[in-house]
């Protein structure tokens, strides 16, 4: 079996996946008729065409030429969901400024050459710009330091 | 004409110099916070309300609406510039607006969002002016059938917003579905999908799904593929501004898109996050070059642009003529003028009609600011794209993540954020585009609501789509465009499979 | 400077520190409350209707209390969130809940699993408001009052249809249909404009609709109010009936209280509550709360504590009978 698209085929595969853990899921909501429809009738509906359209698509990636998937460069994503993992889990506890600064330091670690002083810089020059913006100026509630 | 009469008691009323001023502050935050990634015009309203309290009535009203329209123009400033929508209409000028500027035509893309919205905004005004109240008769017809036939359309629409395989599209848009059924089943109060999280009881939020399947996997996109390094970008003004083969290809664009918005904004329940969608699908439908969509085509951004201003005007007309809110815009500037002690409704324009038509007028003359401030500041933004991308893009994601924080401090948005942006990662690998789904998950839950609604009150009978006038016509032209869609498929796939020999 | 208490979560050390500074944050606090930056949650999302009500208290109560107030929005699962989220707050009147006393009350039923028990871990400091619910028909229907209304529902022998907005809608329409002696089919809107359409046209035989939303429309000649789901008549809108004067017996009056976690202690709490009796008593305010179809409603905490227990109890009768399924 020669998989002539993989972009495709890849994209079938999710297509099928993702319909099929919703008609897992939504399997325990009422149907009903199509005169008188339950809460499941139209997710196991939409789930069951997700399928088909993932069943059509992998079938064809195997006869249509295709983009090959690109590859997947670990550091940028791991290293960007770090950053807002970062300021969501210590904004209630330490507040604004320094999660500011967290965030921006991961993100500034997605590429390869960092420049960690500069880095800082512009860290707590942005973190100070956004918390006067958003606490400040526009009073939203959030801790700016960790609380008293 | 009595129309001119009363445009005239409305710029008197309007242009005092107090009611210009405010008008200037609402417009100038407006497009501060509508330019912050993240924040899109619902929060700022919200954000900038309490200002509004201690003002006199015609004041505060001018505020926000200067507010509302300040938040729409510095969206689309954002979506043009980094890819990032801050609410559902900027969407759309994401698609082709970032495109232009990735190609070296930020400046002209912004400039024309900024003209084709102004030139929607006093069409949009005449229109409230003339035709205010006979079109509000119009949508009250519009009953639950209808409204479903419409989404549904809608749904269709969405399809052609992908430029890649229709199949693919198809599914992103049925995804996009049921992600947005995700929640509380309004018929029957059961939750559906929620993996017993009770931060989805009432679904998933639209501000951390489409900055995390758009903006930030914008940045990480660019992080793989850094684009090669752009030559200083010039501030020269023929650079930053529309050339003539552009300004050709947009006018007739935004005036198609402005009577489309004028007409789908005044629909209650919707009708103006169709707008952008609709004048897209229009465009790219009768483009003689379809194929230039999806990398910049000019006409990707005047269209939409337009339509989005001139609905944003006309959703104003149930509201003032009606006193019913036909988004949730409209019923922030509803409480407002509750506050102020005004019921919005046809007594106003009797009762209170310096009130009425100063509103009307004012909304002209916020445009007309909006406008004036914009242009002279597209070389601004375009000079803030040089800034280099190590640094742009950490603020970038600061400014959603606080952003989304501001709407609500419950961590488990950020969990959100993280979930789609990994989605839309994979998404990006396989080549799927989030365009489409971002609309599914819209106007799906809305077309389902619509649908059992209806069957519910014909008591099960199917043929209350067409026994009504108005779904009855909006289905036929679902199918229609159905038939648009897959007919050049057909021919397509006919030649790829000839090639194939 | 608006620094605010952090949350206190279970495991961090940061939390065992806070727990020690607590203990002079009393005494702090029994000398001159308010003294800082005073938040108040809104388990709705911001500019949505409720959020302007509690803008607006936001508002009056840092002017009368010269403190800088904000509002922090903590929507979801129908105000569990915002809910849970104030009672585990520092008991110190510096988190303050404005909420739906019917609501927060009708959450006990709602759910399989409420995440608080509300009566213990909240306690009420004042009332704000009382908000019934409506019975509505299209304003050119040939129904004139209740008693038509049931009689056409019977001719209709379970035929009917009426429109709902929210779950006291539903419970409202439940309830008087039970006690009518009737039936009709729930078609359920997110919104009242959303149901506006459906009424006007016929669609629907009636609606159970919020104030705010059927009172306006009322003034704008689109819609007749039948009744309200109180026991008496509400002093803002004198000519409508409330179903009991058709021998209805509905005693289903919303209310709009403020809360506070459980161990705040009373000194805070009787502060709090006269601040918001002073704002109560403006005449501004009773505008602006007439226009959100209630009126003004000011009682002790105690007051509001037992109201908040007696809701809940009606509440469960209510989701049975009107067959709400639990989540």
């Amino acid at each position: 079996m020669v998989i002539k698209s993989p972009q495709d085929f890849g994209a079938g595969i999710l297509f099928i996946l993702f319909g099929a853990i919703g008609l897992y899921i939504g399997s325990d909501l009422t149907f009903g008729s199509a005169r008188n429809m339950g809460p499941g009738y139209f997710p196991m509906i939409i789930c069951g065409l997700i399928v088909l359209i993932g069943l059509i698509v992998t079938a064809k990636s195997l006869s249509l030429e295709g983009p090959a998937i690109e590859r997947i460069q670990f550091r940028p994503i791991i290293f960007i969901l770090l950053a807002i993992a970062a300021f969501g889990i210590f904004i209630a506890q330490i507040g604004a400024v320094i999660s500011s600064i967290l965030l921006i330091v991961f993100a500034a670690y997605a590429r390869r050459e960092v420049n960690l002083v500069e880095t800082l810089i512009f860290a707590v020059c942005t973190a100070a710009f956004v918390v006067i913006i958003f606490v400040y100026a526009l009073g939203q509630p959030m801790p700016v330091w960790w609380g008293r | 004409m009595e129309v001119f009469e009363h445009l005239a008691t409305g710029f008197m009323a309007a242009g005092t110099l107090e009611n210009l001023l405010f008008c200037l502050i609402g417009t100038v935050l407006g497009t501060l916070i509508g330019v912050l990634p993240g924040i899109g015009p619902i929060p700022a309203l919200a954000i900038l309300l309490p200002i509004t309290f201690g003002l006199d009535p015609l004041s505060s009203l001018i505020m926000l609406a200067g507010i509302y329209y300040g938040a729409q123009y510095g969206g689309s400033t954002t979506s043009i510039l980094v890819n990032m929508p801050g609410e559902a209409s900027s969407v759309v000028t994401c698609i082709e607006g970032h495109q232009m500027a990735r190609k070296g035509r930020a400046g002209a893309a912004l400039a024309i969002a900024a003209l084709g919205s102004f030139f929607a905004g006093c069409v949009g005004t005449v229109f409230i002016a003339a035709f205010g109240p006979p079109l509000s008769a119009i949508a009250q017809q519009f009953n639950s059938p209808d409204y479903f036939a419409l989404m549904l359309l809608g749904l269709v629409m969405a399809i052609v917003l992908a430029h890649g395989s229709v199949l693919k599209a198809v599914a992103m848009v049925l995804m996009g579905l049921l992600l947005g059924l995700v929640g509380t089943d309004i018929n029957t109060g059961l939750t559906r999908y929620t993996f017993g999280l009770s931060g989805l009881w009432e679904g998933i939020d639209f501000l951390p799904l489409v900055l995390g399947l758009f903006g930030i996997v914008e940045i990480i996109r660019n992080l793989e593929n850094p684009p090669p390094p752009r030559e200083t970008i010039s501030t020269r003004l023929r650079d930053l501004w529309p050339n003539r083969q552009e300004i050709k290809e947009s006018i007739p664009a935004a005036l198609r898109g402005t009577g489309l918005g004028a007409i789908l904004g005044i629909l209650p329940g919707g009708g103006a996050v169709l707008a952008s969608f609709a004048s897209y699908t229009l465009e790219k439908k009768i483009s003689k070059n379809p194929r230039k969509f999806g990398t910049g085509a000019v006409e990707g951004v005047a269209g939409p642009e337009s339509a989005n201003n001139s609905a944003a005007q006309t959703s104003f007309i149930p509201l003032l003529t009606l006193g019913i809110p036909s988004n949730p815009i409209m019923a922030i500037m509803m409480g407002a003028m509750i506050i102020q002690g005004i019921q919005p409704g046809a007594a106003v324009m009797t009762t209170r009609p310096d009130l009425f038509w100063g509103m009307v007028a004012s909304m002209w003359i916020g445009n007309l600011m909006l406008v004036i401030i914009n242009l002279p500041m597209i070389g601004i933004w375009v000079k803030l794209l040089s800034v280099p991308y190590r640094l742009l893009y950490p603020a970038i994601l600061l400014f959603c993540a606080i952003g989304v924080y501001s709407t609500s401090t419950e961590p488990f948005m950020m969990v959100l954020m993280i979930v789609f942006t990994v989605f839309g990662y994979i998404l990006y690998k396989l080549g799927c585009e989030p365009a489409p789904m971002v609309l599914g998950f819209i106007l799906g839950p809305l077309m389902e609501e619509n649908l059992r609604r209806s069957l519910v009150i014909s008591r099960g009978d199917p043929m209350i789509f067409i026994n009504r006038p108005i779904s009855a016509t909006l289905l036929v032209a679902t199918l229609l465009m159905i038939g648009l869609i897959i007919f050049p498929q057909f021919r397509k796939t006919r030649e790829e499979a000839f090639q194939e020999e | 400077m608006t620094a605010q208490f952090p949350r206190l979560t279970r495991r961090t050390f940061i939390a065992a520190a806070t727990t020690a500074a607590v203990l002079p944050g009393v005494a702090f606090a029994q000398s001159g409350y308010p003294s800082d930056t005073v938040t108040f949650v809104c388990a709705f999302p911001a500019g949505s209707g409720a959020d302007v009500l509690v803008r607006f208290f936001s508002d009056k109560i840092a002017e009368v209390s010269k403190q800088t107030v904000i509002v922090e929005n903590k929507p979801g699962a129908n105000g569990n969130i915002a809910a849970e989220y104030v009672s585990r707050a520092k008991p110190d009147g510096y988190t303050v809940y404005v909420h739906s006393g019917t609501s927060t009350a009708a959450n006990m039923s709602l759910f399989k699993k409420p995440p608080i028990d509300v009566t213990k871990a909240l306690r009420g400091v004042q009332f704000i408001n009382k908000q019934p619910f409506m019975i509505a028909v299209a304003a050119d229907s040939p129904i004139k009052d209740v008693n038509e209304l049931t009689q056409h529902l019977k001719a209709k022998g379970g035929e009917a249809t009426y429109g709902s907005t929210a779950t006291s809608g539903k419970v409202l329409a439940e309830v008087y249909l039970q006690l009518a002696g009737t039936s009709a089919t729930e078609v359920a809107y997110k919104t009242g404009p959303d149901s506006l359409n459906d009424i006007v046209s016929g669609q629907l035989d009636f609606a159970a609709l919020d104030p705010v939303f059927a009172l306006s429309q009322q003034r704008e000649g689109r819609l007749r109010l039948l009744a309200v789901g109180s026991p008496e008549r509400m002093k803002s809108t004198p000519d409508i009936p409330a179903l009991k004067e058709y021998g209805l017996n509905v005693d289903q009056l919303g209310w709009w209280g403020v809360f506070v976690p459980a161990k705040t202690p009373d000194d805070v709490v009787m502060k709090l509550n006269s601040l918001f009796q002073e704002v109560l008593d403006k005449p501004e305010t009773e505008a602006f709360l007439n226009k959100f179809g209630g009126d003004v409603y000011t009682g002790t905490p105690k007051e509001v504590d037992e109201l908040l227990a007696k809701t809940v109890d009606e509440w469960r009768g209510y989701v049975a009978l009107a067959k709400i399924p639990q989540n």
